[in-house]
């Protein structure tokens, strides 16, 4: 009896074993890794980006995956830690053995990666920052393992800027940007985009991401008679801004970059909100007339549970794009990092919203200029195309 | 100009505010509670709680809100300060930066990390105009409350038999003792005192900021330098010193733009300090050696 028993055990463990070892020989999974913001102040962009992402994988995988092989997610949290960020995609790529990495949708941790990833020869995608510097729009200047999907904040000022002075006849521009890095780029590029129109400022406000009351700031625009406000910072600012207007009685136009186009802006300034225009990377999807469009809203609403009439955020449309995108490049290149970079650098991919994602050897941004950057406002709560 | 003063005062007097609650546990315990923001903070998201969250009336939530910013405030001494008299100024210090960080993971894990909007229960409506400037009920509401509850406190230090047992502590805490106070009840009454201001300047300043985990850090720090421009360890001299820098704050930004207002804010703070260490109204007291 006892014998048995003990043959029994060998039987089950060299079963076990069999099972185990051969298990990744059977179906391999193919490891994609993501470093975003998914706690702390600005883990609502990392988690519309992990949702975004998780949908597409799931849809994928449903659909038999990449030639029979499933995708798997890694996600980590480098909340506005650099250094975390660093670290988090030393893992992904050394330990974890990613295929492709998604960076930070925060400008600073998304560098910090970027020396990993090079050094790794791990493509390293961009489907939040828009900021310039992680991969410029001169053709050939971008560092050649990273691919960005979205618009760039250089090309969002410009269409800002031509936007207030064409389509709202504004003659008196006021700035207001935060004294932070986004701030100080945002106050460069809109004065560029300005001066090569032969406008210019009639005044410059700044002011640190501690300031409580904005009245001092605003009534210096009101003094010099602006007809119309640029801002360019974060939700929680413009919110402030827009109710310290309200106080005061200042009724002009306020413009904004796409970091504004996310709820929680309309949602903090609620009805003081209303008007404010909001340069975005697609058309509103809220009153499009898309089938693919309603339907793809459709599936986000169930999947988040999010409110009615609030838009998906622009930025999980574009990492759900990026995913089938990369998923079309790792049918054809298979899981090899070089391969996977060489075929992702001469493809094309048309996303949900029906934006064309178009990357070149030169071209490592898939968008092209300003015109392909739209204006939106807000309306009722949603985001709207406007009327001008 | 006049616009710019009258908005300076709003925020100056919401810093004042801030500013006593610090100088009451200064004064009477010598420990800058740096938890003071993360309280402030607290109050905030429990009036969010109460009144916005549940829809309780709006008395009812100031009045739980307060509640829970006692036992809190108590609970904050009990635990970290306890042995209060025997513990070094270092030391309390680390115990209250402490019990701040835990306040504030606390909240996140808690209410969360978005910001939320909150009400302005003073209302909006404009009641009269001075020339250019157009005084609404918010600004005149949060400048009038600021100023009672704070001539309230003035009063009770000054007035009362236990407020000047406070006063008593505050000058010589041993003396004090030695005459028959009860140092430690004392000690406690001044955290309640500080609890009660903490959550007024809550309330008033959160339709401004919107209510967030991390709202109190920088509540907390600009009381704390109006606190020392003014006096750390006199209550009037913490009040002018809030009153001062959120006045030239808005008056510094609207003459010469955001960008040159804090490093003139800050070269006048480094006079000041350079000059007179204890604050603009701080009396040096005599320091025994040995």
């Amino acid at each position: 009896m006892k014998k048995r028993a003990q043959v029994g055990w060998v039987v089950l463990s060299v079963l076990a074993i069999l099972v185990f070892t051969s298990a990744p020989l059977l179906a391999k999974d193919i490891l994609i890794g993501l470093d975003g913001p998914l706690s702390g102040p600005a883990a609502s962009f990392g988690l519309d980006a992990l949702n975004a992402v998780t949908m597409a994988i799931e849809e994928i995988n449903a659909a038999g995956g990449i030639q029979g092989n499933k995708l798997e997610l890694i996600a980590k949290d480098s909340m506005q830690d650099p250094t975390k960020a660093r670290m988090n995609a030393e893992e992904l790529v050394y330990k974890d053995g990613v295929v492709a990495f998604f960076a930070s949708t925060l400008t600073t941790n998304n560098l910090a990666s970027l020396e990993v990833t090079t050094k790794g020869k791990v493509p390293h995608i961009i489907a939040g920052t828009t900021s310039d510097v992680v991969c410029p729009a001169e053709p050939g200047k971008c560092n050649p393992w990273v691919f960005r999907l979205p618009i760039l904040n250089s090309w969002q000022a410009e269409k800002l800027a031509i936007y207030a002075v064409k389509n709202l006849k504004a003659k008196r521009i006021a700035l207001m940007y935060d004294a932070t890095g986004y701030g100080l780029d945002g106050k460069k590029n809109l004065e560029g985009a300005l001066e090569k129109m032969g406008e210019k400022t009639v005044i410059s406000e700044t002011f640190s991401m501690t300031d409580i009351d904005f009245t001092p700031q605003l009534m210096r625009i009101r003094d010099a008679k602006a007809d119309a406000i640029i801002t360019w910072t974060l939700g929680v600012q413009v919110a402030r801004i827009v109710q310290s207007m309200k106080r005061l009685g200042l009724d002009i136009p306020v413009l904004g970059s796409e970091a504004i186009t996310e709820a929680g802006f309309r949602k903090l300034a609620g009805p003081a909100a209303e008007g404010v225009y909001i340069a975005d990377r697609m058309p509103a999807a809220y009153d499009s007339k898309d089938p693919n469009v309603q339907a793809f809203i459709k599936k986000w609403r169930e999947k988040t549970k999010m409110e009615e009439k609030l838009a998906v955020p622009s930025w999980s449309v574009t990492y759900y794009d990026a995913v089938y995108w990369l998923a079309e490049g790792l049918k054809k290149a298979g899981p090899d990092r070089e391969k996977l970079r060489d075929v992702l650098e001469n493809s094309t991919y048309t996303g949900v919203t029906g934006i064309k994602y178009v990357f070149t050897p030169q071209k490592h941004n898939s968008r092209s200029g300003p015109e392909d950057v739209s204006i939106v406002q807000i309306k009722d709560g949603a985001l709207v195309t406007p009327k001008y | 100009m006049l616009e710019a003063i009258f908005s300076g005062l709003v925020i100056g007097s919401i810093y004042a505010l801030v500013a006593l609650s610090f100088s009451i546990i200064f004064a009477t315990t010598n420990i800058v509670n740096f938890a003071l923001g993360e309280v402030v903070m607290v109050a905030a998201m429990m009036a969010l709680t109460t009144i916005v969250t549940l829809k309780w009336p709006i008395l009812t939530g100031i009045l739980i809100t307060t509640l829970v910013l006692l036992v809190l405030s108590y609970s904050l001494q009990l635990i970290a300060l306890k042995r209060l008299q025997r513990v070094d100024a270092n030391t309390a210090f680390m115990l209250t930066l402490a019990a701040g960080i835990i306040l504030n993971n606390a909240a996140l894990l808690i209410w969360g990390d978005k910001p939320f909007p909150f009400p302005n229960l003073l209302g909006e409506r404009i009641l009269f105009h001075i020339g250019k400037l157009a005084v609404n009920q918010q600004g005149l509401g949060v400048i009038l409350a600021a100023i009672f509850l704070m001539a309230l406190v003035d009063w009770f230090q000054r007035k009362t038999l236990i407020g000047k047992a406070m006063m008593a502590t505050s000058l010589d805490r041993e003396a004090a003792s030695a005459i028959g106070i009860n140092v430690k009840l004392i000690h406690t009454l001044a955290f309640m005192v500080s609890a009660i201001l903490a959550t007024a300047a809550a309330f008033l300043i959160t339709p401004f900021t919107f209510a967030s985990y991390y709202m109190g850090t920088d509540i907390g720090l600009k009381g704390f330098a109006a606190a020392i421009l003014g006096s750390l360890s006199q209550g009037r001299g913490a009040i002018v010193g809030g009153l001062l820098f959120g006045l030239s704050e808005a008056v510094l930004s609207y003459l010469f733009g955001s960008n040159a207002r804090d490093p003139f804010l800050y070269l006048a703070f480094i006079l000041v300090l350079m000059f007179k260490p204890t604050g603009l109204f701080g009396v040096s007291k005599w320091q025994r050696v040995a």
